[in-house]
């Protein structure tokens, strides 16, 4: 699966990366919203991992952007320090797939990103 | 004429005018070198970063995911072996290790730990912790507390009662990540007044951590320190406890606002049978904002008992409050919304504006 | 003694003594900013503002942004505004009677409905045409209100009365904030315990050639032109040095009306902004001081020297001009609605340094630079005027103020860092040294074609066209 990751933080986007690839995906990093943005008008992963509070454009952005997209219906997953009630019903309101609070376990997103790739066999 | 005479009073004359200029341009000259100086420093800081996260990054993504089988997984090169010998690059390995740490949960952060001991950084944050600079020793809790090197926590206990702010706030901090809610065993001695910033921290520090007893709240609850019963007011909101309601409501009887305002908002998430009764004998309180609050609280804890006052609030001379009793009275009134336009005044202004937004602000 | 020289000596020693103090003043500005940064830079340099951003404990922010003929950036504007890391905030943009199709374009790009809503009247206003929301819930946050045209203060009035929250941040529409810019601005309110914080004011940066896209800040750049370059460092000067040596003393008397947070039941029981001054932003610090000071209540004015708000600087001298002019005429009506302040020891700082300095060397300093020159062109006509003299002095002036510029130019480098190129510091430095000759001059008249406005009373805001944010 090639999988789209969104994160400002240099170490949480290697450990994500590194896990993922354990696992087998192939893994495109962006380093802000703005870069994630631009990944998105040129590629088209089979899933989106996304932070909320990134430089320049914000997470929620992103998941607005993936799903007014024409075309393949790409899942996002959001990662974010933000846990609060009415950011996370915001998040899947714009369409997010699911929802992970940081602190996170890798070992888990691994698990939950697992759970995509029949979906996207299928497509 | 003499042309500038005032010169001889002050004692001015040109050669010390010159001289001025003199130490002018050589603090320009010394300025300006400054400048280059910190410049070059700063960029080579920045690239220094740049060459070394990546390295890094490799580090600690490796360290996250080492498994038992392969005992000490992180191979350290030549390289990063000689980069570790400048405290530079410890001190930004042990930023970047923290801030993993707090992105982090389950089996990798007990990887982290270990990472962060393999490379003895312990020792640096200890050193830190001894400096006499307060914002460095702020530091070095910080990162102990981060890391739970609990071993170190004699010493931090005794400084959650440090005349300086931030390392007292760093050391309370610590003592909640080590022990959870025990760690706040700190507000039975503290001395000085906790911030709102720093309660916001603190309780941030606590959100996944179950208490077994409320007593220590009970006895925070009659505390000297005011923002210790303002915390305490916090966390039996916090974490819901009903045992200590009556606590709560002596504390109605503090004369402090933020007091009064906290146990609002505790009793409004745990109200009993007397609760809005015990509200409306301390509604004499002269503060608007208090009164505000009362009545929004009645709206979630109220009954029909207490119409009769609010209609009388109805009429109170200042807007705001009678918007707040309206309000209130739309949710307790049986007929609910409805019963706003049954009011002798309901095509009067400001009661005409302040039912329309209710009837509105209800059907959205 | 001849009247001849009696007036030459008065004006000499008087603009002598007048300069010294002006000097000394300048210099402890220099060195007391520089503790009170450094400890901002140290208690803050390990706070994790994006934990906090994530907790529910945090007060409610009112963010207020009135809007008068903005159509060209309004969506793109409260779009970046829409997305600031904090989670109890409520925007209310205020349509001052906008012109334009302002109003329109917000209904169709966030889907609004218009709404009944109660305004408690606490400060009297022009009227409200009507209070907007949007349909859909991802824009919870935004609250629009039409109102009548009334002037900035007028507006800002009208966003104090709606404002739900107890503290409110102005903010001019077509600013650019940091996204973690309210966390930063909350903090001060929430950190002291033992006095009450009225008001908290922000830097602003000048974002002139910076780029820009989707009204967000993607790279800082330095001015390209030569006046928004100067009002950089003009900018450092009096935010890093002069706001926080000031906010050191607890007497500092203006928050820049662009970004500043204040206290609302402060502001409210102050009665608003003054809509009778075009100084408005000043007017309501000192008149919320002065209620402080009059009832006794311990209180402080803090100051964030982090760049987290950005804008428009004025690219020519008919604009700047009309901006300076304002900003004098704002100056002294405000000096003049408290004049009871000036030497007042009942007021304490602000009625002893404060006010007086703001009247010497803020107000009258243009008007004296003005009466100087023209009495030396006088005297130099007269031939009363021993050149060289009169050239080192000068010369001592000039290196004064190059070297003050340096110095903030250095204090930048140390902190924010902003124009990371050397190239830039340089360029930065060659316009400090030119500033005297090319800008100053025209910055004096403006000064005091302020004051000849405001003796003729001409009231009028002076416009200022904009020539708009990044595309």
């Amino acid at each position: 699966m090639t999988i789209l990751v969104a994160e400002d933080d240099m170490i949480m986007l290697k450990t994500i990366e590194l896990r993922l690839k354990k696992d087998g995906h192939t893994v495109i990093l962006s380093h802000d919203g703005r870069e994630a943005m631009k990944e998105l008008e040129t590629s088209s992963p089979d899933l989106i991992i996304t932070d909320i509070m990134m430089p320049f454009s914000s997470g929620l952005e992103i998941i607005g952007a993936v799903k007014k997209r024409a075309g393949k219906k790409i899942p996002v997953i959001v990662l974010s320090a933000m846990g609060q009630e009415n950011v996370v019903l915001e998040a899947f309101q714009l369409g997010a797939d699911d929802y992970i609070t940081k602190p996170f376990s890798p070992n888990e997103l691994s698990m939950r990103v697992k759970r995509y790739i029949p979906f996207v066999a299928e497509v | 004429m003499q042309g500038l005479l005032f010169a001889f009073f002050l004692r001015i004359d040109s050669h010390r005018l010159m001289s001025m200029i003199y130490l002018c341009l050589i603090l320009l000259v010394l300025l300006s070198i400054s400048i280059v100086c910190f410049t070059m420093y700063k960029k080579r800081i920045e690239s220094n970063k740049k060459l070394w996260q990546q390295s890094i990054a490799q580090i600690i993504g490796q360290a996250i995911f080492f498994t038992d089988e392969e005992d000490d997984g992180v191979n350290i090169t030549y390289k990063i072996e000689m980069l570790l010998q400048r405290s530079g690059f410890r001190n930004y390995v042990i930023n970047e290790l923290i801030e993993a740490k707090k992105n982090l949960s389950g089996l990798s952060t007990l990887n982290l730990k270990k990472l962060y001991e393999i490379l003895e950084l312990d020792k640096d944050s200890c050193k830190k912790l001894n400096s006499i600079k307060w914002h460095i020793k702020a530091k070095g809790i910080q990162e102990l507390a981060i890391m739970e090197q609990v071993k170190h926590v004699k010493k931090i206990f005794k400084l959650t009662n440090n005349p300086n702010e931030l390392v007292r706030n760093e050391a309370q901090c610590a003592l909640v990540s080590f022990y959870g809610f025990s760690g706040l065993r700190f507000l039975n001695v503290i001395m000085y007044p906790i911030s709102q910033w720093q309660q916001i921290q603190l309780l941030n520090k606590l959100n996944d951590v179950i208490p077994n007893n409320f007593d220590a709240v009970k006895k925070w609850l009659q505390s000297a320190n005011e923002s210790v019963i303002i915390f305490a007011l916090k966390l039996a909101s916090f974490y819901n406890c009903n045992d200590v309601y009556n606590e709560v409501i002596n504390c109605l009887q503090n004369p402090c606002l933020r007091v009064k305002l906290n146990v609002l908002q505790y009793l409004k998430k745990m109200p009993q049978e007397d609760t809005a009764d015990q509200l409306i004998g301390n509604y004499s309180f002269e503060n608007k904002r208090y009164k505000l609050a009362i009545i929004d609280t009645l709206k979630e804890i109220g009954s029909e008992k207490q119409i009769s006052f609010l209609l009388k609030q109805l009429h109170h001379k200042d807007d705001d409050i009678k918007a707040a009793a309206a309000k209130c009275l739309s949710h307790l009134h049986p007929s609910g919304t409805a019963f706003l336009q049954t009011h002798l005044f309901a095509d009067e202004d400001p009661w005409k504006a302040i039912f329309l937004q209710i009837k509105n602000e209800r059907a959205a | 003694m001849t009247w001849q020289k009696f007036i030459f000596d008065f004006f000499a020693y008087g603009i002598l003594f007048y300069s010294l103090l002006l000097l000394l003043f300048y210099l402890f500005i220099a060195i007391y900013s520089i503790g009170e940064i450094r400890k901002y830079l140290r208690r803050n340099s390990f706070t994790d503002f994006r934990v906090l951003a994530a907790s529910d404990q945090l007060p409610g922010i009112s963010v207020l942004a009135p809007a008068y003929n903005e159509a060209a950036n309004i969506i793109e504007n409260v779009r970046s505004m829409l997305s600031i890391h904090y989670n109890a905030l409520e925007l209310i943009i205020i349509n001052d009677g906008s012109k334009d199709d302002s109003l329109q374009k917000l209904i169709t790009a966030y889907d609004l409905y218009k709404t009944n809503v109660f305004i408690n009247e606490q400060i009297a206003t022009k009227k409200v045409r009507g209070v907007y929301k949007s349909n859909n819930s991802v824009f919870h946050k935004l609250i629009v209100v039409d109102k009548e045209n009334g002037g900035k203060a007028d507006a800002l009035n009208v966003g104090v009365n709606i404002a739900r929250h107890g503290y409110i941040i102005c903010v001019d529409v077509d600013c650019i904030l940091e996204q973690d810019a309210l966390l930063k601005m909350i903090k001060p309110f929430l950190e002291e315990t033992k006095v009450r914080v009225i008001a908290s004011g922000g830097v602003i940066r000048i974002a002139n050639d910076c780029k820009i896209e989707n009204g967000r800040l993607i790279k800082i750049n330095l001015p390209k032109k030569f006046i928004p370059r100067v009002q950089t460092i003009e900018y450092i000067r009096a935010f890093l040095l002069g706001r926080m040596a000031w906010s050191r003393l607890n007497g500092l008397l203006l928050i820049s009306g662009a970004f500043g947070a204040f206290d609302k039941d402060i502001v409210i029981k102050c009665g608003g902004y003054n809509t009778k001054t075009v100084g408005e932003d000043m007017e309501l610090i000192v008149r919320m001081r002065c209620y402080m000071e009059e009832n006794k209540l311990p209180y402080k004015v803090t100051f964030i020297p982090d760049p987290l708000c950005w804008t428009e600087a004025p690219a020519n001298y008919k604009i700047l001009g009309i901006q300076r002019n304002r900003w004098t005429r704002g100056t002294m009506e405000t000096l003049r609605m408290h004049k009871k302040l000036f030497f007042n020891p009942r007021y304490g700082v602000l009625g002893m340094i404060s006010y007086p300095y703001w009247f010497f060397f803020e107000f009258l300093a243009p008007v004296i630079e003005f009466i100087g020159i023209s009495c030396f062109l006088i005297f130099a006509f007269l031939g009363l005027v021993q050149w060289a003299s009169f050239f080192t002095l000068l010369g001592c002036i000039l290196s004064f103020g190059f070297l003050y510029s340096v110095f903030a130019i250095l204090m930048e480098v140390l902190t924010y860092n902003q124009y990371k190129d050397q190239k830039d510091i340089f360029k930065l430095i060659l316009t400090a040294l030119l500033e005297p000759f090319a800008f100053h001059p025209f910055i004096v008249w403006a000064a005091i074609k302020g004051n000849i406005d405001y003796i003729r009373k001409k009231n009028k805001w002076g416009e200022m066209t904009r020539q708009g944010l990044g595309t």
